[in-house]
């Protein structure tokens, strides 16, 4: 028994589930805490992969950061809006045989996940993103290093998107107040 | 090791670890309240405790437990169920998650992590999530208040917080816990990096919910926030939470700026302990001084002065760095 | 946010976490109340207690004042003739209820009634915070009746300018006494002004109502009286 595969299969399916739900919940909240959760999925993933930086980073800037602003907007909503409990209280497994039959909720997602994973399959097995074997020792000294010289550009032409995202921020948040 | 086979061996060891945080997060809650039950009592010129385990009633907090076990665990119809369920739990296990990677003593430490600061900031992200779980499920609007300031409360001093612990990592020349305590045997960081030390401390007093910054539970405003709802063992998780991190934060401020487990004469886990609950004494010292600001005020503070010093802060680290 | 204001901030907090240190080194200043009788200051307001002589006797003259004068109407007066006079019979004091407003004592012409300072009362029930003209004198005598080898003094009257000198000797004050006394019930002007009314020594052994007949329908003395007769 490998048990690298089993945990990766575990990890595989409650990704695959959490993103599931976070496309077809009809409560917006439980779609940001199912993104949570498929995050974390991914985070585990790369632990597998002995990642451990890009799993933290993943953790840290994705539910950390990214699920908490997600909530912060839900929360600084009209609750009105934004609260549409599902009240279909019949069987949990019918309504789930119901979910998947519908195109809406079943065949659509599906496709278009099927797809995805053909395309990523394909690219990869086109040797799309060749894979060296993990350098022993620390990770983030040589990441910090190739961030500062070999990608030097797109990392300082990433930090101006967010500088120019942050500013229109403002630049509206000011807006509104007037 | 004692001819048990090495992956079982690794399997043993984690759970032994993991039984130990949790039951020091447990006593931590018992001790660390009955202390701050002392400490304000005294602030006041009170006494605190003193009837339940006399002449310190040190079984004041024990009763307390015993009480909150056998309450009833009450949910509203109206609640959001699983979420409501389940949020109790995500604050503690963000909390125990940090003493992964806390050493207590040389080579007394769960998990050697080569960037365990950066895995202590990751982990403490999930305790929001947990408060606005219990604030949306719910379904009450004090509760969800609490969530809301809570969540802004976090976003703003996380940022400094994790400057903070740059600056600290810059100095160490590693992100390695044991690697920060070792770099501190001669001096400890608190008086290397004292900036550092207060944004860190003030970032964690409002990551930890503490007063002047507890916005989570502002009794006057909100009632008690986010954990309104909750009641006997659920709530008390959210206690065994707000204890933790508290003790958690200073525990990682003691490993951080005051030399972690290092100290003269008494072993390690002893100092680690001291320092710890030094730091903790001092948030408390703290809390029965100040009044609660207001939420503008705090984000106003954490933005507008804890960040641009942090920048600061690290700016004046690197170019330190680069002349030495 | 000026960077002088964070200053200004920064000291002001170390200046009270100074003070809240400090308080820490001090001696608490709790009150072991269960364990250790507690005190309270002078002039509290606990019950309305009857005045009742080491004689077993009433000082009470059933005039009703007390009973006009209780805003919420807990006092219950019951009357008797004897001798072709009205006399107290039984009195009735609902204390749960009571307000501790002081009227009651303030109304009374002839100090028969005073605030003791007891706070004891809880009970489960309602049924003992009824209390009767006997548990009355009892309260009073475990406040106000003499130890062993000391005289007699009546309570002062507690009202709301004890601490003048001279004041709690003249007539009942606040609109409702006014009130009572425009309604006919006779008030003896003999205290009025802060002036000692009459030198009767008052001690245990005096009956009052011996005084009383002495000099018509003059009050006790109250203790702020006695206290200038003995200074005179």
């Amino acid at each position: 028994m490998n048990w690298q595969l089993v945990t990766f299969y575990i990890l595989g399916l409650v990704i695959l589930y959490a993103a599931y739900r976070v496309v077809t919940s009809a409560v917006i909240t439980h779609a940001a805490l199912w993104l949570a959760v498929a995050l974390v999925g991914v985070a585990g993933i790369y632990l597998q992969l002995q990642a451990e930086f890009l799993a933290i980073i993943q953790v840290l800037i994705y539910v950390g950061a990214i699920v908490t602003i997600i909530i912060f907007a839900i929360m600084l909503s009209p609750l009105r809006e934004i609260k549409t409990e599902e009240k279909d209280r019949r069987g949990g497994a019918t309504r789930m045989g119901r979910a998947v039959a519908s195109v809406e909720w079943g065949l659509a997602p599906v496709a278009a996940g099927l797809l995805f994973a053909l395309g990523m399959t394909w690219a990869y097995s086109r040797q799309a993103w060749p894979v060296g074997s993990v350098p022993p020792g620390l990770i983030t000294e040589p990441l910090g290093k190739s961030l500062m010289t070999t990608y030097l550009l797109p990392f300082e032409v990433a930090s101006v998107l967010l500088l120019v995202a942050m500013v229109g921020a403002i630049v509206l948040a000011i807006r509104g107040q007037k | 090791m004692f001819g048990i086979p090495e992956p079982w061996w690794s399997v043993i060891r984690a759970v032994v670890w993991a039984l130990f945080i949790i039951i020091f997060l447990a006593v931590n809650a018992i001790v660390a309240v009955w202390l701050e039950r002392k400490v304000s009592g005294r602030i006041q010129r009170r006494i605190g405790p003193q009837r339940v385990g006399r002449p310190i009633g040190w079984a004041q907090t024990i009763a307390d437990v015993f009480k909150l076990l056998v309450k009833e665990d009450v949910r509203a119809e109206a609640t959001d169920k699983w979420v409501f369920l389940l949020a109790p739990a995500i604050p503690f296990a963000a909390i125990t998650l940090m003493f992964l990677v806390v050493p207590w003593g040389k080579n007394l430490i769960p998990l050697n992590l080569n960037i365990g600061l950066l895995f202590v900031v990751a982990v403490t992200s999930f305790e929001v999530l947990g408060l606005f779980m219990a604030g949306w499920g719910s379904n009450n609007k004090w509760a969800l208040l609490g969530a809301m300031r809570t969540a802004a409360a976090m976003i703003s001093y996380e940022l400094p917080m994790v400057l903070a612990i740059l600056a600290v990592g810059m100095t160490a020349g590693s992100l390695n816990m044991n690697d920060v305590v070792n770099a501190q045997s001669r001096v400890p960081f608190i008086l290397i990096q004292p900036v550092a030390f207060l944004i860190y401390y003030i970032a964690s007093l409002a990551e930890a919910n503490r007063t002047p910054f507890d916005f989570t539970e502002a009794e006057s405003e909100l009632v008690a926030g986010a954990n309104i709802e909750y009641s006997g063992l659920r709530w008390a998780f959210f206690f065994l939470a707000e204890y933790g991190s508290l003790v958690g934060t200073s525990a990682i401020a003691a490993t951080l700026f005051l030399g972690g487990w290092r100290g003269p004469i008494l072993p390690g886990p002893v100092w680690f302990l001291i320092k710890t609950y030094l730091l903790v004494y001092v948030a408390m010292w703290i809390r029965w001084t100040l009044p609660r600001v207001r939420i503008d005020q705090l984000l106003d503070f954490g933005w507008k002065f804890l960040l641009p010093l942090a920048l600061a802060d690290i700016a004046v680290t690197g170019i330190v760095l680069a002349l030495l | 946010m000026k960077v002088a204001d964070i200053g200004k901030a920064a000291v002001n907090i170390a200046k009270g976490l100074g003070v809240t240190f400090g308080e820490q080194l001090k001696k608490p200043i709790t009150n072991f109340y269960p364990d250790t009788p507690a005190t309270v200051k002078d002039g509290y307001r606990g019950v309305p207690v009857l005045v009742q002589l080491p004689t077993g006797e009433f000082t009470c003259t059933a005039c009703m004042a007390c009973v006009r004068a209780c805003p919420i109407g807990i006092i219950q007066l019951d009357t008797v003739m004897v001798d072709r006079k009205r006399a107290m019979d039984e009195f009735r004091l609902e204390v749960g209820r009571c307000l501790q407003c002081n009227l009651c004592v303030e109304s009374c012409n002839f100090d028969a009634l005073v605030m003791a300072p007891e706070f004891e009362l809880a009970s489960y029930t309602r049924e003992p915070l009824v209390l009767y003209k006997n548990d009355l004198a009892k309260l009073y005598a475990k406040y106000f009746w003499p130890k062993e080898g000391e005289e007699h003094h009546f309570p002062a009257r507690v009202t709301s300018k004890h601490h003048a000198p001279g004041a709690g000797t003249g007539t009942p004050r606040g609109p409702r006494a006014a009130k009572i006394a425009q309604t006919g019930v006779t008030l003896t002007p003999g205290g009025g002004g802060g002036e000692p009314a009459g030198k009767t020594p008052v001690g245990a052994s005096v009956p009052a109502e011996s005084a009383r007949e002495a000099t018509g329908t003059t009050r006790p003395q109250d203790t702020g009286a006695q206290k200038a007769g003995e200074g005179a």
